[in-house]
């Protein structure tokens, strides 16, 4: 029953040592990730989602709960076995602490030489890291004038030394121009092939999510509030950190002129708007078309577009349907009822 | 002339690079043993690391003039052994070079270790791996440094003992100008002491541009 739980988290609660700005409080978090998915975790600033990955990556140590990895359960460890455990995570920052006087290639094999790896060997396996992540070239250089992208890249490598089962990437994205973070998604994602890795990554890039991540976890103020597939993320947000990510970074946004006008209240010479989404595989115009025609209402198509989320369609559409808002209500009720996940957004006012 | 200043030039050279030696070697692992303590989980070693600091930061405080009449006693003693008067002074230099790099030091080494605290829990890496192969190889270049900027104060430090006739430029200095007045001897030393202070800075910024 739980055998393919890669990492487990049962009522944990941990605070992030360390820089004392940023001291959020896990508060009971229970969570469970399979192995092979990539997790998104999306929350603002603050919410706990550096916490929650320091405490995967066994850096801060849960106050209460029990925290397993590969069904071993790690709350209570000498350090040394810790040791051995935090190896086979990698953590990623994208911003990796570096041995300025030393070359790349060294600052790469630096956790299999603190193992005692003769040096030699070390150097081979950390070429071949750096084959993985796209760094063939000047291995030999000093790492003090590598740009953003590269330092992602040696960071990877260095954290794929120990051949990890997990990898959390804590932020990678964020400080990357657009085009860069496209080309390192696809190297997260080469990676997560190649080594059969578990991504955990905390990120608000909605490209990433809607390209790459199997489910969603949702934070805020220290506690997992939602956690969902991916395209239940974009289809149905339950949560208001959730509903707020859709909104700002999936672009599910009204055109301007029409959120001016509109209200949430049912006036008098307004007319309700619907925002729908389905699936790709069902026949929305047949099943729209059949229910306007059973109530005999007029609509209004506003707005409609498709987006891929993970290899699913979703469709997206917003129309303003004309009638009584009793009539609308029971529209939305027998659409939701055929699969089409409606819900009024709000009134506007009839144009005369 | 030549002879008197190559003579006193020899001694301040003596006592300086070896003051300085000995600060270097006591220093390193002092400083780096203070800075691996300060972030113990144990009360106890917390106590110590607080006692330890705060011994430095107060004889610190100490201008090297009285440093020097404390180690008086010292001094005479290592005289009745058979010393010459300048090597009895380098005790009190070494302490002062000890006190200042120690400081340095430390702030380097807790610097890099605030820095790779969590990369290397995340390596698994020991204090012992985490001092050899992490902040020593990082921080050799600024700790070369720092010591030519205590050799560069030591040099100021040994003129000091001089004028108390630890001999050196600074006796050489004191006694051409008001015992035996001989101008061209005192500009001369106070030329060379400039020269080495600025030889040594040099140094020093060649080790920055090599890092």
């Amino acid at each position: 029953m739980e055998e393919s739980h890669i990492i487990s988290l049962k009522e944990v609660d941990s605070t992030t040592h360390g820089s004392a700005s940023e001291q959020i409080n896990l508060k009971n978090i229970n969570l469970t990730v399979n192995a092979g998915e990539t997790v998104a975790v999306i929350g603002r600033s603050d919410s706990g989602k550096h916490g929650l990955l320091r405490c995967i990556a066994l850096l801060d140590r849960p106050l209460t709960g029990i925290l397993s990895i590969d069904n071993k359960n790690l709350t209570f460890m000498a350090s040394s076995e810790l040791c051995q455990a935090r190896r086979k995570i990698a953590y990623i920052t994208g911003k990796p602490t570096l041995m300025h006087s030393k070359s790349i290639l060294h600052n790469v094999a630096l956790p299999l030489l603190i193992q005692g790896t003769p040096k030699d060997e070390a150097y081979k396996l950390a070429g071949i890291a750096l084959g993985k992540v796209n760094l063939e070239s000047n291995q030999q250089t000093p790492v003090t004038s590598l740009t953003t992208m590269q330092l992602l890249q040696v960071d990877m490598a260095r954290s794929l030394v120990n051949n990890p089962s997990i990898m959390l990437a804590d932020d990678v994205l964020q400080k990357l121009d657009p085009k860069s973070a496209q080309i390192a998604s696809n190297l997260l994602e080469k990676i997560k092939h190649t080594e059969k890795l578990t991504i955990l990554i905390s990120t608000n890039d909605a490209n990433y999510i809607k390209a790459y991540c199997d489910s969603v976890i949702v934070m805020q103020q220290g506690m997992i509030v939602e956690r969902c597939s991916t395209y239940e993320l974009f289809s149905q947000p339950q949560s208001d950190t959730a509903k707020e990510f859709i909104r700002i970074f999936a672009k599910h946004e009204l055109p301007g002129s029409l959120r001016k006008r509109i209200t949430h209240r049912a006036l008098a010479q307004h007319h309700a708007l619907v925002r729908i989404n389905f699936h790709d595989c069902l026949a929305p115009e047949e099943i729209l078309s059949n229910s306007l025609d059973a109530f005999d209402l007029r609509m209004n198509i506003i707005q409609a577009y498709q987006e891929a989320i993970c290899g699913q369609t979703l469709n997206l559409m917003v129309i303003e349907i004309f009638g009584e808002f009793d009539t609308v209500e029971q529209v939305v009720e027998f659409l939701n009822h055929n699969g089409l996940h409606s819900e009024i957004i709000g009134y506007v006012p009839t144009i005369a | 002339m030549s002879q008197l200043l190559l003579n006193a030039l020899r001694e301040t050279l003596i006592m300086v690079a070896t003051a300085g030696t000995i600060a270097f070697i006591i220093s390193v692992p002092l400083g780096i043993f203070i800075a691996s303590i300060s972030n113990s989980p144990y009360k106890s070693v917390q106590l110590i690391y607080k006692l330890l600091f705060n011994i430095i930061k107060l004889i610190r405080g100490i201008p090297f003039l009285l440093l020097i009449v404390l180690f008086i006693p010292i001094t005479n003693w290592l005289i009745s052994k058979q010393f010459s008067y300048m090597a009895a002074t380098i005790a009190p230099l070494a302490t002062a070079g000890i006190l200042m790099l120690t400081v340095k030091v430390n702030d380097i080494t807790y610097d890099i270790q605030q820095k790779w605290s969590a990369t290397c829990k995340q390596f698994g890496a020991s204090l012992k791996q985490n001092i050899f192969m992490v902040v020593l190889p990082e921080a050799l270049p600024k700790f070369l440094v720092e010591t030519t900027n205590t050799l560069a104060a030591l040099i100021s430090f040994s003129i000091i003992a001089g004028a108390l006739g630890a001999g050196g430029l600074g006796q050489l200095a004191i006694e051409k100008s008001i015992t035996d007045p001989n101008p061209p001897i005192v500009l001369g030393a106070i030329l060379l002491v400039v020269a080495i202070q600025q030889l040594i800075k040099y140094t020093g910024s060649l080790v920055v541009q090599q890092t």
